[in-house]
């Protein structure tokens, strides 16, 4: 787990992020697995934002963690992360904050105290002196990144080249400023990340994709032809990677007046033949949930990509949180059929979208597909994925021939997968109304006790065969217990926090803890027999999420006589894993093996 | 998508367009009189019923599609608009019909009637307007006159109708129409009308409520009302002249001793359609290989 991780931090729109993402894609150009991880205020400008880049040689399963080395621009920046530095730890700060006595005595106890590496270098005034402008300051920080990672200047200048043509001049002259500055005061290089400098070609064929892009290139190799969505933050650049690449498919897109409309649209979309898809985050979603139970109750398919992020009402628009399962598995009134599926990292968002459509069309209801605020902008290396020969499931139409063998076409008939043909207006031969009231097998509006029990169990039944189909949407990890063999502790986590306990898992491991671990990527309809699989290896079963109330937990609670030790977090910004190691470790050590 | 079902080879009667389902409207309900203009209007036109879509929201009037043969999307309140939308921009050549009432198109689904006219979707809205809300047995609606008795206003409706008509051409409609219940080739005149037109075209129907304002009926009833095409001579070319013409009759119904304006108030027919446009900006993109899943893999790839 050799990894070097590097966070910059300071006031958004001083160009922190744009910092990162060439570093990340200048490491990942070297040969280097890279992610990028950025957290910013709800403004346009203005406020704290950090960008943390993690690289290491072999795939890199968190994209959070501590950082190694620390750029703090403001005081801000250095006050909120000093109690997160380590010993060891190298901290660049902004000059001009230890004219603050407070700061500067903090700083020096950091170096007396911890053995921190603490540098100062006046990144603002070298900007204005040297280079005129305060704009480039964020390349006079990453010359410095550069200098103290070992990275030759000339790599990041090949990046700088591409993104920034006509001022890369003046950009790579920054980079030098800052590279200079330390080097003249003969700070040493880290040693964190040795190298040749070359570009390395051996690696098999990457791509460097961010969350929300992800999601487009699933809905795509999905087949989605109609997407409809309400802007908002931060789902809305979905939309915008999707709409070019479906017109040019011959698909339609539109933006709607509201999340009511857009599921709408989307519905009435699928009604008329489409491979349909709005994508939304919380606000949109609550708005969403009629409509939600429209689709349900007329058994079309449709695929809501939900970006979650901090609620309730407006909430942090910005930040993170996993608290929409339960709006997303029992939102709105009555009882309707959904799936939902959760991503926990970017080649999730390739797979479960397509995996969405497939589930949905072939099951008849909406499917709404997780991801979150973090998800939406982590920026990771990942394989080359093979998007030609994905296997896609579209549904049962009604067709011409169907009329030989069916006198009459029942688009709700009781069948015993409660599955039918879908009649497609312009298309089949047969017409039917998709009504919302409670109907007969011929769509008419009827409601007898009888029909009505008949309905609600053959809409319910479509998802009997769910579990047993798509087991593989349970990841299972079981390293170093055998079959039938004990853990001192099972552990559930969804989502990024999926991610982010892997690489917790993997600290205890190394320590000499057996952990038993599930992962799920389809949450609701709960995967019952999974669960008691999992708590098979131990009956101490550990779930972190990032969520106040714990909903998986929860879930899983009202399914199944278990009683999960719960670690929620709801703080706008996801787990470290050395967290969830801390506290699965405490959790370990006071009763090591056995029941808690 | 092409259509390639049975042909069709006996003419179409108006019959054929009505479902098996008994309407469920009450006895003597003026909302038959457009399900007659409905079935007949499909058959002059000889539209296939399984190339044809009828959508509603909730409400009395927003039964109607259960009870013809076509594809029908009977949705949830006020929502039938957005549904519709979707409908047509999936398929351009399919004729889209939105039904609602007055508290389903102008109170609960007011807001997307605006964006859908002002997008110019093409799509024919109609409007049965009984001016209250019958399902929920009599409360005002936005169309209900100052002072109506309903349930939950008991000193009557406070505040003023709205102006569905000078609404719409305000919104963009670019086909905006009134006619009223009992005169079924009336209404099948306007409907057809609607139906050829390229664009929004919204038809308000006069259709009073027999169970909760039966003093409406006698009120507003054909002979109540003046042809503004034929007696008047409205130029429905213009639309300030449309507009002043019906800010001028605002709210003046026949228990004013005005008689009640029916026809056709104003079309535009040089606006292109929202579905026409989408078609132009598509022809700049289909095919392009710049936005193939190859082509966004390969800007990505390290």
């Amino acid at each position: 787990m050799q990894e070097t991780s590097i966070q910059f931090s300071g006031e958004a729109g001083e160009g922190i992020a744009t910092a990162g993402d060439l570093l990340m894609q200048t490491c990942a150009h070297m040969g280097f697995e890279a992610t990028c991880f950025k957290s910013f205020p709800s403004n346009i400008k203005g406020g704290y934002s950090s960008s943390l880049v993690k690289m290491a040689e072999a795939e890199i399963i968190s994209p959070l963690s501590h950082f190694d080395i620390l750029f703090a621009l403001n005081a801000h920046s250095f006050s909120i992360n000093r109690d997160r530095i380590r010993p060891a730890d190298v901290v660049v700060v902004e000059s001009a904050i230890m004219a603050d006595t407070g700061i500067k005595e903090q700083a020096e106890a950091l170096v007396s105290e911890q053995g921190v590496c603490l540098y100062q270098v006046p990144f603002s005034a070298l900007a204005r002196e040297t280079l005129g402008m305060v704009a480039s300051k964020n390349m006079i920080v990453l010359g410095a990144a550069a200098f103290l990672l070992n990275i030759p200047l000339d790599c990041l200048g090949s990046r700088i080249e591409k993104r920034f043509l006509e001022k890369a001049g003046q950009y790579r002259h920054a980079l030098e400023v800052g590279a200079n500055y330390l080097k003249d005061r003969k700070i040493a290089p880290s040693p964190l990340m040795p190298h040749d400098g070359a570009d390395k070609e051996t690696k098999a064929k990457r791509i460097l994709l961010e969350g929300n892009k992800a999601v487009s290139l699933g809905a795509l190799a999905a087949g989605c032809n109609f997407m409809s969505l309400y802007p908002i933050t931060p789902a809305t650049t979905i939309g915008q990677y999707l709409t070019e690449p479906i017109l040019s498919n011959n698909g339609s897109t539109y933006q709607a007046e509201d999340e009511i409309a857009a599921l709408g649209a989307v519905i009435g979309a699928s009604f008329a033949g489409a491979k349909s898809m709005t994508i939304t985050s919380g606000p949109g979603l609550s708005l969403m949930q009629e409509m939600l139970g429209y689709a349900s109750m007329v058994e079309l398919p449709i695929v809501i990509i939900d970006v979650q992020r901090g609620g309730p009402s407006t909430g942090m628009p910005t930040k993170h949180d996993q608290a929409d399962l339960f709006a997303a598995a029992f939102g709105g009134h009555g009882e309707s059929q959904r799936i939902i599926l959760a991503a926990t990292n970017v080649r999730d968002n390739i797979f479960l979208t397509i995996q969405a459509f497939n589930l949905s069309e072939k099951y008849q209801c909406p499917v709404i597909l997780l991801s979150d605020t973090s998800l939406a902008l982590i920026k990771q290396t990942i394989e080359w994925p093979d998007l030609e020969d994905v296997r896609i499931i579209n549904r049962t139409v009604f067709v011409e021939d169907d009329l030989a063998a069916h006198k009459e076409y029942k688009r709700y008939a009781v069948s015993a997968s409660g599955l039918n043909p879908i009649s497609i207006p312009g298309f089949s031969p047969k017409t039917y109304i998709a009504t919302s009231v409670e109907h007969d097998e011929d769509s008419s509006p009827r409601h007898t006790p009888e029909i009505r029990s008949r309905q609600m169990a053959k809409r319910f039944r479509k998802l009997d065969t769910l579990q047993k189909d798509h087991a593989d949407l349970m990841e299972f990890d079981l390293e170093g217990i055998g079959k039938g063999g004990k853990a001192d502790a099972a552990v559930i986590a969804w989502g990024l926090t999926a991610a982010i306990t892997k690489e917790a898992v993997a600290r205890l491991r190394k320590k000499g803890h057996k952990i038993a671990a599930l992962y799920p990527r389809l949450l609701y309809p709960l995967c019952v027999e999974a669960i008691k699989a999992l708590t098979s290896y131990s009956d101490r079963l550990f779930i972190p999420e990032s969520n106040y109330l714990g909903q998986y937990a929860k879930l899983i609670k009202m399914h199944l006589s278990v009683d999960p030790i719960q670690f929620n977090i709801s703080r706008g910004e996801p787990f470290y894993p050395e967290e969830i190691a801390d506290e699965l470790e405490a959790i370990l050590n006071k009763s090591p093996r056995g029941d808690a | 998508m092409q259509w390639h079902g049975p042909a069709f080879y006996r003419k179409k009667e108006p019959k054929d367009f009505r479902s098996d389902l008994e309407p469920t409207w009450c006895k003597g309900c003026t909302y038959f009189s457009v399900l007659s203009a409905l079935t007949r209007t499909f058959a002059e036109k000889q539209f296939d019923p399984t190339h044809l879509c009828v959508v509603s929201g909730i409400g009395c009037s927003s039964r109607l599609p259960l009870w013809l043969n076509a594809f029908g999307m009977h949705t949830l309140h006020g929502r039938a608009i957005p549904i519709a939308l979707g409908v047509r921009m999936v398929q351009p050549d399919l004729p889209v019909i939105v039904v609602g009432g007055d508290g389903d198109l102008f109170s609960i689904g007011i807001g997307h009637f605006v964006h859908a006219a002002r997008k110019n979707i093409n799509m024919t809205v109609l409007s049965l307007d009984n001016r209250l809300y019958a399902m929920t047995k009599n409360q005002s609606s936005p169309t209900s006159p100052m002072g109506h008795h309903g349930t939950l206003t008991p000193c009557g409706k406070l505040s003023h109708p709205l102006n569905t008509l000078g609404f719409a051409i305000s919104c963009g409609a670019t086909l905006v129409a009134q006619t009223v219940f009992n005169d079924v080739s009336h209404i099948a005149q306007l409907l057809s009308r609607a139906l050829d037109h390229e664009g929004f075209s919204f038809l308000n129907i006069l259709a009073p409520c027999g169970s909760y304002a039966k003093e409406n009926i006698a009120a507003i009833y054909r002979d109540k009302t003046v042809d503004i095409n034929k007696d008047i001579g409205h130029d429905c070319t213009s639309k300030e002249a449309a507009l002043a013409f019906i800010l001028s009759i605002y709210n003046h119904d026949a228990s004013n001793n005005v008689k009640i304006p029916i026809g056709l108030f104003f079309e535009d027919k040089s606006r292109p359609t929202f579905g026409k446009q989408v078609e132009r900006m598509k022809a700049q993109y289909v095919g392009r290989e710049a936005f193939s899943i190859k082509s966004i893999l390969d800007n990505c790839e390290i």
